[in-house]
Parts: structure tokens; sequence; C-alpha cells
């Protein structure tokens, strides 16, 4: 009550002595307040959370909105209340505030009665340093059914890869090794998609994913989007297990592979023939690669004669092509699926894919180091190297049973993509796009088609964000290209509708302000 | 915070009236057509608290034969062009002219106010039109474009750096 009372006084006589301004001073001499500095400074970073905010305005002003907002959109404004005393506005900070990067929007009435607002930002500790927006988007995770996916992915890749390795390379001796092993691991791999199958239908069905028994289960899951591709990988592993005849090897190793397509993520994003397309050469080239570590390994066990020399000479033109090409698709997905180089450490789709990369790192180093050295030395025949080429091989064919398991993970959520609009104006035809294009950090990039003779490169694009609560951001684009203009990092941390206001100076005298609405979802 | 929102309605009040005051306003806001009109551009402030060193005018279509008074401290320029048709001028068709005028290479410190004239012939505007002239207020590297225009249905209250402008008036002698 006291201090409600106090404020309405320290209002009273705020408005005194603003009235007494309107009548003594000539009407033309009035301007607006200036924001001519910020305690933090603007896009500053401190090692130490700051004691207080303050703004310095060239005038009185009187504070109508003060707030902190951290990135991931939550509200830090302290319980102390903000006090402006001639044009500086002072808010103590009551704790510290943590270690994260802040907006501070604000809202001020100038003397003249202008109101005048914007927002800046700032960070404390090492969060400046680009760091992942904190966002957590919590995902329901249903772990049975991921480690049955990672199961059946394993199952898939070992058969058909055995498989090839048999059809293609391997000597007499191995052949019914190899495809007893491919039997195997391909009747798993049948198991393992059934009940993966089973599992997620239970999951789709909303009952827990052990219930695989119940007829829902099986009903959601035939009704399953991708279900026609799971399908055709349990044909195939069917096939490979059923008949060691080269033709229904083929064919097992063609249809289980089609399975590959079967990524949503992938499909979501790029157009549908390409990423199936993409997805199957990058499962075949894997299968090649990864169904070679064992059959190589049974060979160095059993002997090492004559063939396996040759098997390991002839294998380094197939494990070249199989690296090569899995390198290859592998790469171009990333780059289709990640619209920005950042996003592989600023998103979790990233995370999890950095994750994979590392285990695929340990593999290109493995067979550099059996390339280059370990391999010439175990085929001259060196005992102790051939005990460490096959622990070596038995590491690779960890790292690459983690790798495909950390593939599998990357299903758990979608790669960031980027939010695109158009704005149509009767000089300017605007395409907009935004990175990763939900909340956080966001890279805009703004493409300029003019209509009517209007220039090609305006003098000046101007970026105005806002959101409830927010006040105006103001950012000048940088030219990027001929038409093409950019803004990085835009603090858009709060989710809901952002209003968005595109200032061209198409020459000095002529601004053209477009508008439009984002929806920012986490 | 909730006592500020309170002081914000006091604010708001405020606000109509004084806000008009804040920008580059003319003095006489009415015009008839079909007449001279001497142009007075009130510059209350500089960019920022700059010093104003330069203050462009655009001439819009309709409005002929500008020509500003000279002013002691600044040089004068003019920058003429086509119209986009010919207009009547006592008998003389007249189909360009100035089209900017630009007061440079002075000092208008921020804390004082100034005054910048030039007249022009309103031609025959349907009574009722707003006119607007788009002013480019520099500072050295800053400049405050006083440039928005209206769309329909918003006034200058809703623009932050609005373009001075004015009515047309009835002809006179009618």
């Amino acid at each position: 009550m006291a201090r409600a009372f106090a404020r309405l006084r320290t209002g009273a006589g705020f408005l005194a002595l603003v009235l007494a301004f309107l009548l003594a001073s000539p009407a033309g001499a009035w301007a607006h307040a200036v924001l001519q500095g910020t305690s933090p400074a603007a896009d500053s970073v401190h090692a130490h959370a700051p004691e207080r905010i303050e703004l310095i305005f060239n005038e009185p002003v009187q504070l109508l909105d003060l707030r902190v907002i951290d990135d991931s959109g939550r509200d830090c404004s302290p319980p102390t209340t903000p006090k402006a005393r001639d044009g500086r506005v002072t808010w103590v900070m009551q704790d510290h505030l943590p270690d994260g990067r802040y907006l501070v929007s604000w809202r001020v009435g100038s003397l003249d009665g202008h109101v005048i607002s914007g927002s800046f930002t700032f960070a404390i500790g090492t969060a400046g340093a680009g760091a992942m927006p904190a966002q957590v988007h919590a995902e329901e995770s249903h772990w049975p059914v991921l480690a049955l996916h990672a199961l059946a992915r394993l199952a898939l890749l070992f058969a058909s890869g055995t498989a090839l390795f048999r059809l293609l390379l391997a000597p007499r001796s191995l052949e019914s090794p190899l495809h007893l092993a491919t039997r195997w691991i391909a009747l798993s791999g049948v198991l393992a998609m059934i009940l993966f199958i089973g599992a997620e239908g239970a999951v789709r069905a909303g009952l827990l994913s052990h219930a695989l028994l119940s007829i829902e289960s099986w009903q959601a899951a035939l009704a399953a989007p991708n279900f026609e591709w799971r399908g055709f990988s349990i044909i195939g592993l069917a096939l490979l297990a059923a008949r060691a005849t080269p033709l229904s090897q083929w064919l097992g190793i063609a249809v289980s592979l089609l399975g590959m397509a079967d990524s949503g993520h992938v499909l979501a994003v790029l157009p549908a023939g390409m990423g199936h397309g993409l997805m199957i050469l990058h499962g075949l080239t894997a299968a090649l690669w990864i169904g070679a570590i064992g059959p190589l390994r049974l060979a160095l066990k059993r002997d090492a004669s004559a063939e396996t020399v040759d098997l390991f000479r002839r294998f380094q033109t197939y494990g070249a092509l199989a690296m090569a090409g899995t390198l290859a698709s592998g790469i171009l997905l990333t780059i289709l699926l990640l619209p920005r180089v950042a996003d592989l450490w600023q998103s979790a789709y990233g995370l999890r894919l950095c994750a994979k990369l590392g285990a695929v790192a340990v593999m290109l180093g493995i067979a550099a180091t059996n390339r280059l050295w370990l391999t010439r030395r175990a085929m001259t025949g060196a005992p102790s190297a051939r005990a460490l080429l096959r622990r070596v091989l038995g590491l690779d064919m960890a790292a690459a049973s983690l790798a495909t398991m950390l593939a599998v993970g990357l299903s758990l959520g979608p790669p960031p993509s980027a939010l695109t609009l158009t704005i149509a104006h009767d000089r300017y035809d605007v395409a907009l796009s935004f990175s990763p294009g939900r909340i956080g950090d966001n890279d805009l990039s703004i493409a300029l088609t003019p209509k009517e003779g209007a220039p090609a490169d305006p003098k000046e694009v101007v970026l105005r964000l806002s959101a409830p609560g927010i006040e105006p951001i103001l950012r000048k684009a940088e030219r990027t290209g001929p038409g093409r203009y950019g803004l990085r990092d835009l603090p858009l941390w709060v989710a809901g509708p952002w209003q968005l206001q595109l200032g061209i100076l198409v020459d000095d005298f002529t601004r053209l302000r477009l508008r439009a609405e984002i929806i920012l979802v986490p | 915070m909730r006592g500020l929102r309170m002081f914000a309605v006091s604010m708001v009040t405020l606000a109509a009236v004084g806000s008009a005051q804040a920008h580059v306003t003319l003095e006489q806001t009415e015009a008839a057509a079909d007449s001279s009109f001497k142009v007075v551009m009130r510059v209350p402030h500089g960019c920022e608290g700059a010093a104003t060193n330069a203050v462009r005018v655009q001439i819009p279509e309709g409005l002929i034969v500008a020509k500003p008074m000279p002013k002691p401290g600044w040089q004068v320029e003019l920058k003429e062009g086509d119209y986009a048709k010919s207009y009547d001028y006592y008998g003389t068709p007249v189909t360009k002219g100035v089209k900017e005028i630009a007061w440079t290479g002075g000092s208008l410190p921020d804390n004082f106010y100034d005054e910048f004239v030039f007249r022009v012939r309103v031609t025959n505007f349907e009574p009722g039109t707003k006119i607007y002239l788009p002013v480019v207020q520099e500072c050295g590297s800053a400049a405050e474009r006083w440039i928005e225009i209206p769309e329909a249905g918003k006034s200058e209250e809703d623009y932050e750096y609005p373009a001075p402008g004015f009515t047309v008036t009835e002809p006179k002698g009618h």
C-alpha cells in the first residue's frame, strides 16, 4: 500500500513536471527522447551478471515498460521496481542472473509525450559465443521402440552387407560360414522388425510399447505411413534367410535395402524421389562397408594363406568405393537437411548427427590405419600384427554398430528447417527465409525481386521485429549479393506471433513498408 | 510494473497534445488550389542529438515552379526533372522544373530551431487532397528521413517519421 502511494506520488510529481514543461517551453523546441547508451551495452558479453540494468536517455523519461527475457523466452524480470530519474532508468537486479543470453525490452515516454521503445541483447558467461538455444524440446521417447528399431536396422545392414560380400568378394572357403551368418542375422532382423513394427503400432495406438499382442497395436501399425517400406525390409530379410541361391540373395539384398527409405524426417524435407534414392544409396554403400568387417575378421581368424592375402588385396577397391559412396551420400544428405552449418552444433538434430559422425570418424581412422600400415604388416606374416588387426577390426565392428544405432537415433526429432514466406508488393516481391525457423537465434535471408523499374538494390533494407511483450528490435540488413540481403542471429526467443516489417529505402525520399507475421514454435 | 501501466494512460493523453511538435512540420497546413504557396518547413531538432547540416525536400508531382528562399550560411541546390504531365502556368505550358531542393553546408545545433522556406505553385488539385513533402534531414553520417506517407486509413500520428504535409483547399476567388 505504502509503495503504491509512493509510486502515485512519484507519478503525480512527474505529471506536474511534464505539465510545467508543456506550459513553459516553446512548442517547436521539443524533441523525443533518444536512447544514448545502456548498461550492459547492447550485444555485449560479460563474465559476471550485472548488478543493475541501466538505460540512459538524453532527457527525462517516463518508464512505461521494462522487462528482461532469457533466450528460452522466459521472463526473468527481477521483482524490484525500476527507477527512472532524469534521463536514467536504473533497475537493480536482486538476484544474479544465471549465465545465458538476455533480451531487454523497454518502452518510455519522452517529455513531448512521444513514446519510444526498443529491445537489445546482452550475454553473461560464455553463452555469448554462439551457444545453442537453451530451449529443450521435450519429446516423448519410447526406448523399447527405439532399441528394436536400432536392432532391426543393424540386422538389415549386416545381413545385406554380409550377403553382398559373399556374392562379390568371398573365396569359396568362406561361402558357407558367411551364408550361415547372413541367415541368422536376417532371421533375427525379421524378428526385430516385426517386434519394432508392433511396438511402434502400440505407441501409435496410445498403448504401452509392450502391448504387442493387442489388435489395436497391429491395426495402428498397418496404418502407419511407412509400413510398406518396413514390409519390404521383412520380405527382403526373409529371402536372405531362406535360400542361398545368388538370385534369391540378390533379390533379398535389393528388397531389404528398400526399407532404408523408411526415414520420415528425410522425406519431410526432401522431395520424395530424391529422399528415397539418397537414403537407399546411403544404406547400400553403408552395408557394403560395414558388412565387410565381419567376413574379413573371420578370414583372418581362419588362416593367413595366399587366399586371405588375395582377399584383403581385392577388398581395397571394394572398401574404398563403399566408403566413398557412404560418405558422399551422407554429406549430401547433411547438406540438404541442415539449412546452415551452425545447425550442426546449435540444433538437437545436429548434435545427434555429430555423435554419429564421431563413430564414423573412428571407422575412417581405422580404415586409414589399416590401409597405410596394419594390413600390410599382418599380411607379411607377423602373427602379432594379425592379432592386432583382428582386434582393430573388432573395434571397427563396434564403431559401425554404434554409428548405425546413432543413425536410428536421428529419427528422434526432425532436422531444423527454415521458415519461409513471401510478401507481394507492387514494387517488389520479397522472399524471406528464417533459419532454423524455430524459437532461438535465427538467421534471415531476404531476396528482393523488383517490379516496375524499382532498383534491384535499394539504398537500405531495415527489419523491425516485435512480439507481444517485446518492443521492436531494429536491424539493418547486410547486402549479400544482387537483390540479396541477410541478417544474422536475430533473437527470436519467444514462441508465438512475431510482427515483422521490412523497410525498403528505394530512394532518399521513398521508404516502402512491407508487413508480415510469422508464428514461431519451439 | 503495474504502477507503470497506470502512468502509461496519462502519457497517452499527453502524447496526443505533444507528438506533432517533434517532427519536421509545415507552418501552414492548408493551401488553395491554383495558387502560390509559401512553404515554411520547421526543423525542431537534430538527428539523435547531432547538429543538422543538410535538409533536402522532394517536390511532389503537381507542385510546380518551386523556388527556394536564399538562406545565409547554407548553400541551396536545385535538382530539376521532368513532370509526369504538362501544367498550365499563366498560359505557358510547363513540363519540367525543380523536383528537389537541398540546403547544405550549414549547421543547425540540436538545441536550436530553424525554418527552411520555399515557394511553389499548387496546381488544380481536388480540394481536400492531402499532399506530402518528403524531407531528409542529414546530420553528418546520420540522417532522419521524414518520408513516411500515411497509407489509406492511417494518419501521420501512426508513423514515427511522417512526411510533413498540407491539405489543398478551394481555389481562391470561387
